[in-house]
């Protein structure tokens, strides 16, 4: 592929602004797959000491692994959720366990005494006989319920409150004074820790109620019922153990969920990374395969997208770089070939031996070379305006049948020229430049074509846009199917030995460059067999 | 960074300290839970005799469920305010063995036998009377000293309720109290 200058100029600044844009893209690119090496090397550098000092101190979270936080994020949330259901269910059965037990105490509670102790019994003031031990056991035995409960009996006399003896107790508990005097008038309950063991205390005064006038008024008997709460602390315990398992098990399980989704995440990261690093290592065809539908594989085709944009314009630019430098090779070619037959020529001149015959051969022969010296710098001064974009436009009112005639004429190429399109047709144009286009494509058609060569114009819109297109046809042998792309690009000849002496290779490329300048187009097609047939439109311009 | 950073962490040390605190079953302050437990059970009245004027004089007490010889507890009570202001007194007193009067019944129920009161004159009748007044008991054994031990039923008679064998707490002897007496025995300090 040749890419000319002169086809790369048009569309140079855009092209810019689009690697412009690639730039940052990669540099981000890059500047991620090298955040573990610079991660890395911070931390070496920090260790050596050298590196700026750390602020922070401890590992900062944000600063750990994609896959630790992606970790962290899924077991804080699994712990988070997991705990509060734990804690709120432990709470609930907590209290509803309690509370059932209390109100189950405290209902046997009071109505085993209201069974068992009669309305109008009155206190004992002085020793105890068995009836009276009797009956405290028997209180005692239905208050305890077959001997689970702990029972403390008491009676009221003379505003105190006197506790009968203990006969068996159990868990050694001590009733609390401010609760057995809370216990008078009301039924009370409270909790108690004895020993690492939960209590819970209920005590009540028994009232009875006076059948004369209906109110209550108090027996002199107190009751006290201590039970252990140890099988409820027991069950507690036990879900509090369940409920850990069960917390460790979502923690273990949200590690491996975390995992697998990390992995699911930074495995894609990773390869991108990779490849933005390759990428940025000029590794140009660098891609990552696309894998499912998820943001990652858009942004593995992005990468793909714009890696090879970046390649093709990598191409481009090193295509445009080639085709430059081959121009340069080129220029100097052309210039160095009639240079040498100059020097050839002057050689001669300059030797005394060399008759007059042939220093009058001769000197022509140096002057034409001079003079085609000269077309050439002067071709190339014109591209290389045409290239930097300096060459200006001076479009004026032309009528075209005698612009052609006027560029033929001039250069002797009126009588071998037929001339062929409304005489009255006129176009805002360059004349300089009509002028260069119409002499390069005749002159062309003259050198390389047959006669005759006829010149056709006509109106014609491209689109919207009206124009004129004007065919300049020949009847020679056509252009090889080989140079038909070529033909417009620069130094190019039909063969490259022979042509060095004719024409400089590249009034084509110029004629080119004019019309394109204009806007316009032109190509060229074998109308077979006659010849080659090279195809000019140019806009009629705005005042025409 | 560092400062809002220990915000939490302190937030965290409450909540797991609400947490632990919580857990297990904790301490409760005293609550009232509702109105005091109603006496709902209904007595057998008991009578007692007490003395009035050297004479005996029965009352009518109200006795305890499923415990008919609380009439002696409320006889070594003694009379009540009510009963004092109408001139009621009692004889009945305990004999100073350091231990609780024992009143214990034959298996048959006809017996009651009445250990560690008085044992003489009026105190004896006022026993006797308030025994006898118990529904079922024929007959009245008292015995002013003497410690209780049980011991079982001998083998072969049938019967496996323990019996209580009293001993002198002086000689270590087994006691057998004094004859059974009825009330009608005492007829000389009832009236009428």
């Amino acid at each position: 592929m040749t890419v000319t200058k002169g086809r790369a100029e048009p569309d140079h600044s855009p092209r810019t602004s689009r690697f412009a844009a690639l730039r940052p893209l990669v540099a981000v690119l890059t500047r991620a797959a090298g955040r573990v090496r610079t991660v890395a090397g911070r931390a070496r550098a920090l260790k050596r000491g050298a590196g700026a000092p750390n602020r922070r101190g401890g590992l900062s979270l944000w600063r750990a692994g994609l896959r630790l936080r992606l970790v962290a994020g899924f077991v804080v949330v699994a712990v988070l959720s997991s705990a509060a259901a734990s804690c709120i269910a432990y709470f609930l059965i907590q209290r509803s366990m309690i509370d059932r037990t209390q109100a189950n105490v405290i209902g046997e509670f009071k109505n085993t005494l209201g069974r068992s102790v009669p309305a109008d019994m009155e206190a004992w003031s002085s020793g105890f006989s068995s009836p009276g031990i009797s009956y405290l056991q028997q209180l005692k035995s239905a208050l305890s319920v077959q001997g689970r409960y702990d029972v403390k009996l008491a009676q009221v006399r003379d505003g105190n409150i006197f506790f009968f003896p203990d006969f068996d107790t159990r868990y050694g508990v001590d009733l609390p004074g401010d609760f057995v005097q809370m216990a008078r008038g009301n039924t009370v309950y409270r909790r108690i820790d004895h020993r690492g063991t939960p209590f819970l205390l209920v005590g009540g005064q028994v009232y009875g109620e006076r059948r004369a006038d209906g109110t209550y008024r108090p027996t002199p008997i107190m009751g006290f019922v201590i039970v252990s709460l140890a099988r409820e602390a027991d069950d507690l315990r036990t879900l509090a153990r369940v409920l850990v398992i069960a917390n460790v098990a979502t923690v273990v399980v949200a590690v491996v969920f975390a995992l697998v989704a990390a992995r699911g995440v930074l495995g894609p990261v990773r390869r991108l990374g990779r490849a933005a690093h390759d990428l940025g290592e000029g590794r140009l065809d660098t891609r990552v395969e696309v894998l499912g539908r998820d943001e990652l594989a858009d942004l593995a085709r992005t990468f793909n997208r714009t890696a090879g944009a970046l390649e093709g314009t990598v191409a481009e630019l090193r295509a445009m770089e080639e085709s430059s430098r081959r121009f340069v090779a080129d220029v100097s070619h052309e210039l160095r070939t009639p240079l040498t037959a100059i020097t050839a020529l002057t050689d001669t001149l300059a030797d005394k031996d060399v008759s007059a015959a042939d220093r009058e051969t001769a000197g022509p022969l140096v002057t034409e070379g001079i003079r085609r010296l000269g077309t050439l710098v002067e071709h190339l001064i014109e591209i290389s305006r045409l290239d930097s974009g300096t060459a200006a436009l001076v479009p004026d009112d032309l009528n075209v049948g005698e612009a052609v005639a006027a560029c033929l004429a001039p250069r002797g190429w009126a009588g071998r020229v037929e001339i062929d399109g409304p005489p009255d047709l006129m176009a805002r144009i360059d004349p300089r430049r009509f002028d260069v286009i119409m002499a390069n494509l005749v002159g062309n058609a003259l050198k390389h074509g047959a006669p005759p060569v006829v010149v056709r114009f006509r109106q014609e819109a491209n689109g919207d846009v009206p124009g004129v297109t004007l065919t300049v046809t020949d009847h020679g042998p056509g252009i090889p199917r080989w140079l038909l792309p070529l033909v417009f690009d620069r130094f190019v000849k039909l063969d490259r030995a022979r042509a060095s002496s004719e024409g400089s290779g590249l009034g084509l490329a110029i004629a080119r460059a004019n019309v394109e300048l204009h806007g316009g187009v032109v190509n060229v097609v074998n109308d077979e067999p006659r010849g080659a047939v090279f195809t000019v439109w140019l806009p009629l311009g705005e005042d025409a | 960074m560092r400062r809002p950073g220990r915000c939490p962490r302190r937030l965290i040390l409450v909540a797991a300290a609400l947490l632990a605190s919580g857990c297990g079953i904790t301490p409760a302050e005293t609550t009232v839970a509702g109105d005091p437990p109603i006496a709902r059970s209904t007595s057998q009245p008991t009578v007692v005799y007490f003395v009035k004027q050297g004479k005996l004089t029965s009352v009518t007490r109200p006795g305890l469920p499923g415990v008919p010889e609380y009439s002696l507890q409320q006889l070594l009570e003694g009379p009540n305010d009510i009963e004092r202001a109408r001139g009621l007194g009692s004889r009945a007193a305990r004999v100073d063995t350091g231990s609780d009067i024992q009143v214990n019944r034959s298996p048959d129920g006809g017996t009651l036998s009445v250990w560690g009161l008085e044992e003489k004159g009026l105190g004896l009748a006022q026993i006797v009377c308030t025994g006898t007044a118990i529904p079922g008991v024929q007959r009245v054994i008292v015995q002013g000293r003497g410690i209780p031990v049980l011991h079982a039923q001998s083998p072969g008679t049938g019967d496996t309720t323990p019996d209580v064998v009293y001993i002198d707490p002086l000689t270590g002897q087994s006691l057998k109290g004094s004859r059974p007496y009825t009330c009608s025995d005492f007829a000389k300090y009832l009236d009428g």
